[in-house]
């Protein structure tokens, strides 16, 4: 029976003299986990060294029970990989049909027939059926993102690697994508990067929080959120004891923190949970105390 | 609907046994009618409708084909491979074209002013050069880093892309080497140039970008022939027969690096 987890151990990124990816060490395995993370924590890093697109500075990584340092092996997980960069590029004369098409070449699909089959598989999965004619040049922002993630879908991977794939998605469209990624995630391995706390609230069995290039928290969504248990209060005013506060819609602040005693708790978020983790650098100067 | 097809004629057609004129009156008919198209839905093999269904789909959905693309797959070059060459920017007719104008200018150059030959030879070899600068990388691909993580190896991707190039524009500047006066050994006398020059760049691009190798060796060759005429006095001597052996030396030289770092360009894109 074939390997299907990921495993690292010290597994470390550096750029100059700074580890960008701090000695991971990690098991992860089917189903979909999702990587929280405050901009520059190493998500993107992590993400592309999964996707065997970059080297691993140091350590040791094994991707569905092989060596991508080995070509051999690298090639075989490519054959099992689907890859979705933060930032896909595109040709952008061509029309999404023909963009996936391109790809699956590059996926080593050779017969025209059975590819082209493929491709519009793909891309009625990401609710794409009507527009596989229309060039991406002339596609919504949202539209190139599933069209990026049609791609990564090409040949049924059993690891998908989606780098902030919600980025860009209207409210429906991120629905559809949970339903989906949710319905992939029963027996493959599906990585999620992103900074949608909802979007790990709602698809994800496992949470992973990076800080600084480590894993600052490693559990389920729910434990996450019960991190913030019992530390977040609304007050009709800001409590400057409070380690984070913002003001919400109705004009009354939430504190994250130490409550003060008779504070008005209320229950925790999965995003309470991460802010508590993550601390000052994921909220905007000004709303930590 | 007043009338229907009668069930013998629906069942030659879902046959395909009905003539002409019977099958498009049951074919005006259908669209309007969903009784008959329900008794005719069970007469006609899932497989067959499936099959026509994947005929339609792959004419309104089949990728259009570009003048290169469709020149290649009639030369003979298998679909796949043609449509990977065909998203090279290097093999795009507006790119063909500005390396036609260039050769062109260059023999008409070379026909007008004593010793312009030199500047034809100089220039030949550089279009194949800057084509595979731009031909795969970073830089120029926007489906790199896609590209990266999928089986196909990068190395096979510009080797094939880098000998397209080298092919078109060697076929130009052939043309172009026709134009210029009187045919002499020094029309030709750009290829083995060309082909060291390219090969370089290709085992250069194990260590460093396509784009940086292409450029520091198109830089090394420009300064080479101008150092070359100002020594020796006289402007082909990089194009006598020391010159041609070095180029074919490098040539051969950079071919055995590329034999034996393969997949360098993919460990330096991301795995190294």
């Amino acid at each position: 029976m074939s390997d299907t987890t990921i495993r690292m151990a010290q597994l470390r990124k550096r750029y100059g003299t700074t580890d960008v990816v701090a000695g991971l060490s990690l098991g992860i395995g089917p189903g979909v986990t999702g990587l929280l993370g405050p901009n520059g924590a190493g998500k993107t890093t992590l993400m592309r060294m999964l996707a065997t697109v970059l080297a691993p500075t140091d350590g040791d990584l094994a991707l569905l029970g092989r060596d991508p340092a080995d070509p051999d092996e690298r090639t075989d997980v490519r054959r099992r990989l689907g890859y979705m960069p933060q930032e896909p590029g595109f040709h952008r004369q061509f029309t999404a049909f023909e963009f996936v098409d391109y790809v699956a070449i590059l996926k080593e699909m050779t017969d025209t027939r059975a590819r082209h089959r493929e491709v519009r598989r793909v891309l009625e999965t990401v609710g794409l059926g009507d527009v596989t004619g229309r060039r991406i040049r002339k596609l919504s922002g949202g539209m190139r993102k599933r069209v990026a993630l049609a791609q990564a879908l090409l040949g049924d991977p059993q690891l998908l690697v989606l780098d902030e794939p919600t980025a860009a998605l209207d409210p429906e469209q991120r629905m559809r994508f949970r339903e989906l990624a949710s319905e992939l995630g029963g027996e493959r391995i599906v990585l999620v990067s992103t900074h949608q706390t909802e979007d790990v609230a709602a698809l994800c069995q496992r949470v992973i929080v990076l800080r600084d290039g480590r894993a600052a928290f490693d559990g389920t969504p729910a434990e996450l959120s019960g991190l913030a248990r019992g530390r977040v209060w609304i007050a009709d005013g800001r409590d400057e004891r409070a380690q984070l506060w913002w003001r919400t819609a109705e004009g009354r602040h939430r504190h994250v923190g130490e409550p003060p005693p008779g504070a008005q708790l209320v229950e925790p978020t999965i995003e309470d949970g991460y802010l508590l983790l993550a601390g000052p650098a994921v909220v905007p100067e000004g709303l930590a105390a | 609907m007043s009338w229907h097809v009668q069930s013998e004629l629906l069942e030659r057609y879902a046959r395909g046994d009905a003539d002409g004129a019977q099958a498009f009156s049951v074919e005006a008919h259908l669209p309007s009618c969903p009784q008959c198209r329900g008794q005719i839905a069970a007469l006609v093999d899932g497989a067959v409708l499936q099959g026509a269904w994947e005929g339609i789909e792959e004419r309104l959905d089949a990728p259009r084909r570009g003048p290169v693309e469709t020149a290649l797959m009639r030369a003979g070059v298998s679909e796949h491979v043609a449509r990977l060459l065909g998203a090279t920017p290097a093999l795009r007719l507006s790119w063909l074209l500005a390396c036609a104008l260039v050769l062109a200018f260059a023999a008409w150059a070379a026909s007008r002013h004593d010793g312009g030959v030199y500047w034809f030879l100089v220039l030949a070899p550089l279009l194949p050069l800057a084509g595979v600068a731009v031909a795969y990388g970073p830089d120029v691909d926007p489906t790199y880093e896609v590209g990266l993580a999928a089986p196909m190896r990068s190395f096979g991707l510009l080797l094939i892309r880098a000998l397209a190039v080298l092919v078109t524009t060697t076929a130009m500047a052939a043309i172009a080497a026709l134009a210029l006066d009187g045919l002499h050994w020094s029309a030709a006398a750009w290829l083995a140039p060309s082909l060291g020059l390219t090969l370089a760049s290709l085992a250069l691009a194990t260590r460093m970008s396509a784009l940086a190798a292409c450029a520091s060796l198109g830089a090394l060759w420009m300064l080479a022939a101008g150092v070359g005429w100002h020594l020796a006095r006289e402007p082909l001597v990089l194009f006598g027969a020391a010159g041609q052996v070095t180029c074919a030396l490098v040539a051969a030289i950079a071919a055995f690096v590329l034999a034996r770092n393969a997949d360098s360009i993919e460990r330096r894109g991301g795995m190294a």
